[in-house]
């Protein structure tokens, strides 16, 4: 079992990669996506990372998924990203993010105020998560 | 006038030093860590320092005034937009 060098306990190197591969609009928008769709199914991109707080409407927040946010949740084996056409599909590990993200979504009404204020996936008011 | 945040700049830089579009260069993750720049797009300050990294073939400075250099050069794309 790998130790934790700065807590001294076990590692938590999982939840740490969950966290921070959550820790985007975008990357969140992008697990969402794919968790409504059947497993194999490649979405188009960058429609599948677009919500109304952050529409890639523009040529940056599209340079931010190829170059950053993409990248990221492929090197934790979350999903798969093809470049041309520009999509995206769950990866081997998809099933912690989706599980995840999941979760948060069924519960999102139990939420402190503050919380419940922005939507779980994409912040904001829009909640059609269901 | 919102100016372009460090990211976009380093790779529009580097895809104008190689003549094509932003898309077709290598993911800049590969290379640094991408939330670095975001640090660094936050630390305006006064005092002088830069931060060099590898990027492909190229060699890019990122200086205090936030001005990108690639092998040396200024590609000066669209600061602002």
């Amino acid at each position: 079992m790998v130790t934790d060098t700065t807590g001294g306990g076990v590692s938590t190197e999982k939840w740490d990669q969950l966290y921070e591969a959550l820790a985007a609009q975008p990357r969140r928008m992008i697990i969402f996506s794919l968790l409504k769709e059947p497993e194999d199914k490649w979405l188009p991109l960058p429609d599948a990372a677009s919500s109304p707080m952050q529409p890639m409407d523009s040529p940056e927040p599209c340079i931010h998924l190829r170059h950053h946010h993409l990248p990221k949740l492929a090197e934790a084996g979350y999903i798969r990203w093809k470049s041309d056409p520009f999509r995206v599909q769950r990866g081997p590990h998809f099933e912690e993010p989706g599980f995840v993200v999941s979760k948060l979504i069924e519960s999102d009404r139990e939420y402190p105020e503050r919380l419940r204020n922005e939507c779980v996936v994409i912040g904001g008011a829009a909640n059609d998560s269901n | 006038m919102t100016r372009t945040d460090l990211l976009t700049e380093v790779v529009k830089a580097v895809a104008a030093a190689d003549g094509v579009e932003p898309a077709a260069v290598e993911p800049l993750h590969d290379y640094v860590d991408p939330e670095v720049l975001n640090k660094l797009d936050e630390m305006k300050n006064e005092h002088d320092w830069r931060f060099t990294f590898q990027y492909g073939d190229h060699h890019i400075t990122i200086r205090h005034d936030s001005r990108v250099l690639v092998d040396g050069e200024c590609y000066r794309s669209e600061r602002s937009v």
